[in-house]
């Protein structure tokens, strides 16, 4: 069973970070991958950058409309995410807690939908 | 004093904001701060600097606010006693003004200050105040930058400067102004300027860079923090973002901005390998954004762009001069800054149009705000010298070296001077 593993963090945290604090991060997650790598376990996963790089798309009725900026306008934003192929919701929590971001922002599980019954 | 000295003046600007929070006074919050500095220079040299030492100056101004606080609450109820008598009048506990309590050090944490500093920009950039008067209160209120510092970085004189802030001041008093922490639809009105001010006080960061650690350059990295903090409260505005895609581009480059020596080496010089190519990609992201979004241009949104294409260029000679000069052109219809006719004129240049580009830096020579800027003077130096002009190449070069800012600059600028001797 796949999840995805999304970070959802405030941007102020990562930028208010001194050098050393990022390279702590990064460590984690280092650590994170080659677990998950001993463990046998499929995955993958990227940072993102910040919700000003973002852009938003919308049709409505054969009108394509850009907007700049993040589809939603919450406190935490999304920063970055994991996939993993894990047994169960357990064992995916069991790596979700192992994200280093799950001390100061949240990380949400939810499972891929292969609509294998359409 | 010396080492003391960055430390101080990075703390200044936090300083000031916060205690311009917990009094409610912006003369007040500044008198408590140059309190607090004279108390750190004496106490610091002996002690060394604390481990917090923007709490530590914050818990000392506030307390010496609080005294004078106190003591003007006696001399106002006894005012025909004279100051040396009240002093030593003992202050019955209800008499002490009720808001003002004595803090530890624990209370104050890094967000919260950061929150602060961009709360009292906004508030100096009040909309009954020019837009030259805001930007100069928040360069002397809120950064702490000295009448000397802002003059240059306005390309006006000194005394224009104090005049403009002296009449701020009344204006804002005159008008019974309080420190009001503006909100919703009062900060559209003060974007502009408030930008501004972090961009000055990021070119001041950039041209004042010592060496190649970016880390100790508080005043940049500062700037772009609050560049990303004024992104996230205008989220649908394109010019915060593009002035922040600015200051990354820019910043990128900074590894290669000093050689080995520590000498300045020019863009078209640098060792691109050594630009940082995270905040490239960044920059650019962010200016792409801004592009699709199709918003109407930006004086910042063009800078970018034409920070964009050096950014992109693999090497100096592949560089889209043609380009450059049209966004450049298109910038000047936004811009009507003295400086941007001069980096025009610098791109014609390299463009190969190197005797236009002569003759329009030669009618500028009498332009206000050119008279002391270095950049000027370098550039006639270059373009005048790539002209075969060396005796006028010399000249220009000559006042240029008067006018560096850093050691880095000046060594760079003898070293072309030499070459047209």
């Amino acid at each position: 069973m796949q999840y995805l593993l999304l970070i959802y963090e405030a941007e102020e945290i990562w930028e208010n970070k001194s050098l050393e604090e990022k390279r702590a991060v990064l460590a984690g997650h280092g650590a994170l991958h080659e677990r998950l790598q001993a463990d046998g376990i499929e995955h993958s996963g990227q940072p993102l950058m910040p919700t000003a790089t973002a852009v938003s798309l919308r049709n409505r009725g054969g009108d394509l409309q850009v907007s700049d900026g993040p589809f939603a306008e919450t406190k935490e934003q999304l920063a970055g995410f994991y996939l993993v192929d894990v047994e169960s919701l357990e064992a995916a929590m069991e790596y979700a807690a192992l994200i280093p971001h799950v001390a100061t922002g949240t990380i949400e599980v939810r499972p891929i939908d292969n609509h294998e019954d359409l | 004093m010396n080492e003391l000295g960055p430390v101080l003046k990075a703390a200044y600007p936090k300083v000031v904001a916060t205690l311009t929070r917990v009094l409610g006074d912006m003369d007040a919050a500044m008198d408590a701060t140059q309190d607090a500095l004279v108390k750190a220079l004496q106490r610091w040299q002996k002690d060394g600097v604390p481990a917090q030492p923007v709490a530590w100056l914050v818990t000392v101004g506030r307390n010496r606010a609080i005294d004078v606080m106190r003591r003007e609450a006696r001399t106002s109820s006894w005012d025909n006693l004279d100051m040396g008598l009240s002093n030593v009048v003992p202050l019955a506990a209800n008499q002490a003004p009720a808001r003002v309590e004595r803090v530890e050090v624990e209370e104050f944490n890094l967000s919260e200050l950061d929150d602060d500093l961009l709360r009292l920009m906004f508030t100096c950039c009040h909309p009954n105040l020019t837009p030259v008067t805001q930007i100069t209160l928040v360069l002397k209120v809120v950064l702490g930058f000295s009448v000397h510092e802002i003059a240059r970085m306005l390309l006006t004189s000194p005394a224009t400067i104090e005049k403009r802030i002296t009449r701020a001041k009344q204006r804002l008093q005159a008008e019974d102004i309080e420190y009001a922490v503006p909100k919703g639809t009062e900060l559209s009105p003060r974007l502009r300027a408030v930008l501004q001010a972090i961009y000055l006080l990021f070119n001041e960061g950039y041209s004042r860079i010592q060496d190649r650690d970016l880390v100790r350059n508080t005043a940049l990295l500062e700037a772009v923090r609050l560049g990303r903090m004024v992104c996230r409260l205008f989220r649908h505005n394109p010019e915060p973002r593009s002035l922040l895609a600015l200051m990354l581009l820019s910043t990128a480059r900074l590894p290669a901005r000093l050689d080995e020596q520590g000498a300045y080496v020019p863009l078209l010089e640098q060792d691109r390998h050594r630009w940082d190519q995270t905040m490239i990609r960044e920059g650019i992201a962010l200016i792409d954004a801004v592009y699709v979004s199709r918003h109407p241009p930006s004086a910042y949104q063009i800078q970018a762009a034409i920070s964009a294409i050096h950014s992109k260029a693999p090497n100096a000679d592949a560089t889209d001069w043609r380009q450059i000069v049209a966004l450049y052109e298109k910038l000047a219809e936004y811009d009507s800054s003295p400086v941007v006719p001069v980096n025009l004129a610098v791109a014609r240049c390299y463009g190969g149009e190197v005797a236009p580009a002569a003759e329009q830096l030669r009618g500028l020579h009498t332009t206000p705000g050119l008279a002391d800027y270095q950049p000027y003077y370098a550039a006639c130096g270059f373009v005048f010298g790539r002209l075969g002009a060396r005796a006028e190449a010399a000249s220009a070069y000559a006042r240029a070296v008067e006018l560096a800012q850093s050691a880095a600059e000046k060594t760079y600028l003898l070293a072309r001077l030499k070459e047209m001797q």
